[in-house]
């Protein structure tokens, strides 16, 4: 019997008419990225945690693929199906599980995940994680009472309301398309001839190959650094050797800490200072902010803020970071971490 | 021995005729006269912006030379790559096997669409981290320029300040973009590009070509009375992203470039008549002053806000107004900052003249810093 742990939703920053909205630079795998990372320790990320996923929603296949990635283990996912009853079942699935932990995933989102920047989100976006591990934490009939009487864990309470209220559960997961004349989630097993002939004109800007852009995953996602053996200086993003004292073996990957990283520069990208792929977010949202921010001590990382005004982070603030779109290439969107303000200074 | 230049702005020229009129410049300005036979080698300063010919294109420099069969390559390290282009020429030199060696510097860059040109604008720049940030050169200096004044309690005047005074002296520059004078204002009111740099901040995109002849100094007075010597050249690089970089608001490859430059000539700070400085961005010209040692951590602002780095000051830094006012192409620029110190040097830079420049140092920075040659030159 295992109990659960935490539970946490997250809901998108924006809303239209009292509802979230799902921002241009979220889906389906955004959201559930980040409700997974509310429930789990940056700790966790560390590359060979069990974590067994169950996943609820109508969703593609390749969704396993970029859960394992995020999450740098775990197998493929299991997938629940929709609706309020595959809920239940999967929260079900995982109080008896096998696995050392196990989460549970569940989307909601607008009817279709808007390409960024072609249309007006469309409302009723959200995602919710439960965390469950043997022996731990209330199961889950106690925790659902609990989360009911708590109003702080409003995201959770807000979910589980909803998914337990019957006649409202074939709204709760939407589905997952983007055009595909503009993007779609990357399939590793895709051959690059094959994402060749569908390479669109979409950016003539910075050309990031598929296999480039694979290979830098667990830095661009995880923000895994290596930690050397002989002077402990970290090396961010990995290279082959201690970026202090040039140590070549032993190596340690390390998880750098997702949130809570000090800005220390900081401009506004305003009409003409864009890259190209960059001109239809400047055309329809105006100028951006980027940032820089330390995530260790003499580590930094270059980001753009999404999910705020641009100019409102400053030198000293402190920033979180979050899983999001950044633009398409060769037909399918490229992902990587963007910064949000700092939910706790 | 001779130096040739070209308009800079937006020109009707292509590339091979900029190439064939810096060259035919540089070879006339000879005093005695330089024999193109004679040449042992020859360096193409070039990004090979809007990628027209980007591989092999040197073999064009010796076309439009008339010097074809002899030894020629690309130099390229973005915006340095003609900083980098007369390092390897004095080398070559050095070597004791070439006599003569020419280097230009070219680029061609207004006849390609906008969405292009902003495209190979960000091919030097780190594509994985800053680019996909969304972030071009003006992007990255922003963020240096933020920390900058950040770290130091400053307001932007001494950034508008660079601008105003390098376009003060490009109106005397007849081959500067711009021949037209910016008010303060005018600077800190124009269109924020990457705040805190405006468009006034930036230097322009522009066409141009600039050549130089080298000799080894055992032959120099077969060719004049009057050479300009290259005393030291140094050279350095960094990490291409900023975000790796131990020190945001200096670049190490320059301080490396200037340290080497310095020792190889022998010669102090305080000898320099005046810098020819790479003014990409405003910001970089205080970087400049400070990496160059000519100022300390913060101090270059106050220094440009004094006047000290005006023409008539007492460190002028780009007489011929620099990128900011004459204009940056790409691959041309560091072969014009030692074309400005021919002139400059043998007295003949009219009415820019730097009142008795015996010395003088050009920086030349790559990109944001990546890569940085120092050179420094004196009349003999």
């Amino acid at each position: 019997m295992r109990g659960l742990v935490r539970a946490a939703a997250y809901l998108p920053a924006s809303s239209q008419d009292g509802r979230r909205v799902a921002g241009p630079d979220e889906d389906a795998f955004t959201l559930l990225a980040t409700a997974l990372e509310r429930v789990r320790d940056p700790a966790d990320a560390s590359p060979r945690s069990a974590t067994q996923i169950e996943v609820v929603g109508r969703l593609p296949t390749t969704l396993d693929w970029a859960l394992e990635e995020l999450c740098g283990s775990v197998g493929p996912p299991h997938l629940f199906g929709e609706g309020g009853p595959a809920l239940l079942a999967a929260l079900a699935a995982a109080e008896e599980g096998s696995g050392e932990e196990v989460v549970v995933l569940a989307a909601e989102l607008p009817e279709r995940s808007e390409p960024a920047l072609a249309t007006p989100p469309r409302p009723g976006a959200g995602a919710v994680a439960f965390r469950f591990c043997e022996g731990a934490g209330p199961g889950l009939e106690e925790t659902v009472d609990r989360i009911r009487a708590e109003p702080s864990t409003l995201g959770t309470a807000f979910a589980l309301q909803r998914a337990l209220t019957s006649g409202k559960l074939e709204s709760w997961v939407g589905d997952w398309e983007v055009d595909p004349d503009l993007g779609r989630p990357i399939d590793p097993r895709r051959t690059a001839r094959r994402v060749e002939r569908e390479a669109n004109a979409v950016s003539e800007g910075a050309y990031v190959p598929r296999p480039r852009y694979l290979e830098s995953l667990p830095t661009r996602w995880r923000f895994i650094g290596q930690r050397c053996p002989r002077c402990s200086a970290v090396t961010f993003p990995a290279r082959g050797a201690c970026r202090r004292c040039g140590t070549r073996t032993g190596l340690v990957e390390v998880a750098l800490a997702r949130n809570g990283a000090l800005v220390v520069a900081t401009t506004v990208i305003g009409k003409g200072g864009q890259p190209t792929e960059f001109d239809p977010q400047v055309e329809v949202d105006g100028p951006y902010e980027v940032v820089l921010a330390e995530i260790a001590p003499g580590v930094r990382v270059t980001l753009q803020l999404t999910d705020a005004d641009a100019g409102q982070v400053r030198i000293g603030d402190r920033i979180d970071t979050q899983l999001r779109r950044l633009y398409p290439m060769e037909g399918e969107w490229r992902y990587g971490r963007k910064a949000v303000p700092a939910l706790k200074a | 021995m001779g130096a040739g230049h070209t308009r800079f702005g937006t020109l009707d020229a292509g590339p091979r005729t900029l190439l064939r009129t810096a060259v035919d410049e540089a070879f006339a300005s000879v005093d005695r006269g330089a024999d193109r036979g004679e040449l042992g080698e020859a360096y193409l300063a070039t990004l090979g912006f809007g990628g027209w010919q980007i591989g092999n294109s040197s073999a064009l420099l010796a076309e439009e030379t008339g010097a074809v069969g002899v030894p020629t390559s690309r130099i390229e390290n973005a915006c340095a790559s003609g900083g980098f282009a007369l390092r390897a020429a004095v080398r070559s030199l050095g070597s004791g096997t070439v006599d003569l060696a020419l280097v230009v510097g070219l680029e061609k860059m207004t006849d390609v669409t906008s969405a292009r040109r902003r495209y190979w604008l960000g091919v030097s720049g780190d594509t994985e981290w800053e680019r996909l940030a969304g972030l071009t050169f003006a992007g990255v200096y922003g963020l240096i320029a933020s920390r900058y004044l950040s770290e130091h309690h400053l307001g932007p005047e001494a950034l508008a300040e660079v601008a105003v005074k390098n376009h003060a002296n490009g109106i005397l520059n007849p081959n500067a973009h711009f021949q037209k004078a910016v008010s303060r204002e005018e600077v800190l009111r124009s269109p924020r590009v990457a705040d805190p740099l405006g468009l006034y901040d930036c230097c322009p995109v522009s066409d141009g070509a600039a050549a130089v002849l080298l000799a080894r100094p055992e032959v120099a007075r077969r060719f004049t009375d009057t050479p300009v010597y290259v005393d030291g050249v140094g050279a350095g690089s960094d990490y291409l992203a900023v975000q790796e970089r131990a020190e945001l608001t200096q670049f190490a490859a320059a301080r490396r470039a200037a340290a080497e430059a310095f020792r190889s000539a022998e010669c102090n700070r305080s000898q320099i008549s005046f810098v020819e400085a790479h003014d990409c961005f405003t910001i970089a010209e205080l970087l400049a002053l400070e990496d160059l040692g000519f100022a300390g951590p913060g101090e270059a602002a106050q220094l440009t806000l004094d006047g000290a780095t005006r023409r008539t000051g007492r460190l002028p830094v780009n007489p011929d107004g620099g990128l900011k006012a004459k204009g940056h192409p790409i691959g041309a620029t560091g072969v014009s900052q030692a074309y400005e110190v021919f002139l400059q040097l043998r007295n003949a830079a009219g009415p820019r003249q730097v009142p008795g420049a015996t010395r003088a140092l050009t920086h030349n920075v790559g990109g944001a810093g990546a890569t940085a040659a120092v050179t420094i030159y004196s009349v003999g």
